[in-house]
């Protein structure tokens, strides 16, 4: 006979089964949601200029999904997986702000990578960090004026880490280039300058014009000229010419530069070429001059013919193998953004614990705060160089070291990097500047 | 000096080709095309697609990037502008939105990257001292024969005199039996064809990208305005003033003049601004009565 106590016609065993049951159910529900919680993986945010496939964007997204796939395969970040989450920024700073907001917010990335545009990511920096308190690696952005806010206001910009050498680094390193390879290799003395007119160029010619006396070159023309313009460069190269120049050191930033390189080949005076073209980075640069470019040396992050460390060459290899339309070899982006994965990796490695459910929002906090503390000890060989952060007492925190500042050992320093032909006649590009990466002497123009 | 002349003379007869088309239209049919600038990047994009994808000879390649402009302007009048240019308002409206359209277009297809398409004739030679390439030469020979050939077109054909009649007057060309649309038609597929041709030019040395047609539409623009809207003959004058102003600024450095590349867009809209304050009708544009 079963006893019926109570007035719902349960039976009390039934009833006590029942409780049981949800009491059971409850006591293990936070084991099962972690069972959950660490089957689900990791998400990062990939914020990149993916619009009309921008080649930069397209460049660093395929970097980013080569670092996923051999995180994966190698067992993912402590046991587990690794999923971007990509985003479009359309080189719209409102855009990249919501966008960069959706990653932290609704689709709860524990960081985010990527950041191109000066324009976007500064706007982005100065007010979504301080208030979502999610670490952003940038990998494209040069503008020192993001690391100047990480020094006035640590506790809010702490957020903030770039993979890149800023603009000024990268303008002091033109005159230790220059000095090299200009003065000490070819024994040359007077140069032009042919400048872009933008914030960085007006910047970087203002630079040069201090610092170039002093490394033993003095400017005899300099050429500003208005980018996003079919520009005859025409005017530029005679001055050039009429003032007894011997080398140009130039800047274009959005300009392709094809109407100097075209121009430079075609009327000459075909002199020693070096300095800053975000374009002539690409591989495709040789054809879209019809190889005009040849000897022309620009700043760059790696390139494929050149062991910068051990990771550089197996992962050229890897991009073009898999990749074979444009950009067809990786560029800068593609470089830095690859490596700011393993930068992630190392630093989930380091707390020694993944990521905590999202749900749980404090937690989720908490760690975000302790990746910071992990990201500021890093110290991961790269494909540019080994990766080491200035802390927050150094003169810019969270950028990279380019030099051990006790041994002066080499880490992050851009790498100077000359349009020349291989034996069959092939476009190669080899470093021919600092010394600890160089990979080949510097090649003189080709007579006219 | 010789250089500065010299290249201020190329430099003018591609800006008077630039915009004979843009004046043409407005002399005839009182549009501004605010989409010529789009038309320029058209030709390039096709020509490039035909020589660098489809891997047909340059010339050929260079031939259809002008005819099919020409198709597409032609188009677009039969297909949008016919419906349209009763507003002067709503034409630079919609001009202006085919220009957007189409800019998205290109970028859509080719992406935003930069793209080269090789000059129709290398090599560079030497003009009265001063070394030139054998492009600008060329587009320098190839502009004057079009705006020959435009002249003859106007003056001894029929066509070109129905086009002409139209500028005088749409009514009394149309009692006199011209066919009104076909006459806007061939205008419009003319003033395409001739931006066709200085698209190519003007893909040289920079290259092509979906964002090339603005500057080639302020140019015109500019020259319009500072020769008289639809008047062919103020036209090529203005041309000439802006490519020498140009010139003249680019060198100014060189005889210690405090100017320079970077104010190369400057000396013509200052021109623009003050003709339209002092002779609103333009250099040789007829004064509304």
């Amino acid at each position: 006979m079963q006893a019926k106590d109570s007035e719902g016609g349960i039976s009390r065993r039934a009833f006590l089964k029942t409780v049981s049951a949800t009491l059971g159910t409850l006591a293990l529900a936070p084991h099962f949601a972690a069972a959950q919680s660490s089957a689900l993986p990791i998400k990062i945010g990939l914020l990149l200029p993916l619009v009309f496939n921008l080649p930069l964007g397209v460049s660093a997204q395929r970097g980013a999904q080569i670092a996923e796939q051999e995180i994966n395969e190698s067992g993912g970040i402590l046991g587990r997986q690794i999923q971007l989450i990509i985003r479009d920024d359309q080189l719209d700073p409102r855009i990249a702000s919501q966008r960069f907001e959706e990653l932290a917010t609704t689709q709860q990335c524990i960081i985010i990578v990527g950041g191109f545009l000066d324009e976007t990511v500064i706007p982005l920096v100065n007010n979504m960090l301080p208030r979502l308190k999610t670490p952003f690696l940038n990998t494209g952005t040069s503008t020192p004026e993001t690391t100047d806010k990480v020094i006035e206001d640590y506790n809010n910009f702490k957020y903030y880490f770039r993979l890149m050498i800023d603009s000024d680094l990268l303008t002091q390193d033109t005159v230790r280039a220059a000095k090299g390879l200009l003065v000490d290799e070819l024994k040359l003395k007077r140069v032009s300058l042919v400048i872009e007119d933008d914030l960085f160029g007006r910047d970087y010619q203002g630079f040069l014009q201090e610092q170039l006396p002093g490394a033993g070159l003095s400017i005899v023309s300099a050429f500003r000229f208005p980018g996003e313009r079919n520009f005859d460069f025409s005017a530029g190269l005679s001055q050039a010419s009429q003032s007894g120049s011997e080398a140009f050191i130039v800047s274009f930033i959005r300009d392709n530069g094809f109407g100097f390189v075209r121009q430079w080949y075609n009327l000459g005076p075909r002199l020693p070429v070096l300095g800053i073209n975000v374009s002539g980075q690409a591989f495709e640069y040789w054809a879209n001059t019809e190889g005009r470019v040849i000897s022309h040396v620009y700043a760059d992050a790696a390139t494929g013919a050149t062991a910068i460390t051990d990771r550089t060459l197996p992962f050229f290899q890897k991009y073009v193998e898999e990749f074979k339309t444009a950009p067809a070899q990786p560029l800068y982006m593609a470089y830095t953004t690859y490596d700011a994965l393993f930068v992630f990796q190392q630093a989930v490695e380091r707390i020694g614990e993944p990521p905590p459910d999202p749900t749980n929002a404090s937690a989720y906090s908490n760690y975000r705060e302790e990746l910071i503390t992990a990201l500021e000890e890093t110290d991961l060989v790269g494909t540019v160089g080994r990766i080491r952060f200035q802390g927050k007492d150094d003169p810019r925190p969270h950028d990279p070291f380019t030099r051990d500042p006790a041994s002066g050992e080499v880490l992050v320093v851009p790498k100077w990097v000359q349009w020349q032909k291989d034996a069959a006649g092939r476009p190669d590009r080899r470093v021919v500047w600092p010394p600890e990466f160089k990979n080949s002497s510097f090649l003189l123009p080709p007579a006219a | 000096m010789e250089q500065i002349l010299l290249l201020a003379g190329l430099r003018s007869a591609v800006y008077a080709l630039l915009a004979l088309g843009f004046t043409l239209l407005f002399g005839v049919a009182g549009v501004l095309n605010l989409a010529h600038g789009a038309l320029l990047m058209i030709s390039a994009y096709v020509a490039f697609t035909a020589f660098t994808i489809l891997g047909l000879p340059l010339v050929l390649a260079v031939i259809l990037g002008v005819l099919a402009t020409s198709l597409v302007a032609a188009g677009l009048y039969r297909s949008v502008i016919c419906r349209v240019q009763h507003s002067s308002i709503l034409t630079l409206v919609v001009t202006l939105a085919i220009a957007l359209v189409l800019q998205e277009v290109v970028a859509m297809a080719f992406g935003l990257g930069a793209k080269s398409l090789p000059p129709p004739l290398g090599g560079v030679s030497t003009v009265a001292v001063v070394r030139v390439e054998n492009v600008q030469i060329l587009a320098f020979v190839v502009s004057w024969l079009a705006l020959g050939g435009c002249w003859l077109f106007m003056e001894r054909t029929r066509s070109g005199k129905a086009i002409r009649a139209m500028a005088m007057s749409g009514k009394g060309a149309a009692l006199v039996g011209i066919d009104i649309e076909r006459t806007y038609t061939a205008t419009w597929a003319l003033s395409g064809a001739l931006a066709g041709l200085a698209g190519i030019f003007f893909s040289y040395p920079g290259g092509i990208d979906p964002r090339m047609w603005m500057d080639p539409l302020i140019i015109s623009f500019a020259i319009v305005i500072l020769g008289g809207l639809g008047s062919l003959p103020g036209s090529l004058l203005a041309a000439h003033l802006v490519g020498f102003a140009e010139t003249f600024t680019y060198y100014a450095p060189q005889v210690h003049i405090p100017l320079g590349a970077p104010w190369v867009g400057v000396p013509s809209l200052l021109l623009t601004v003050l003709i339209l304050l002092l002779r609103p009708q333009g250099l040789l544009g007829r004064s509304a009565p």
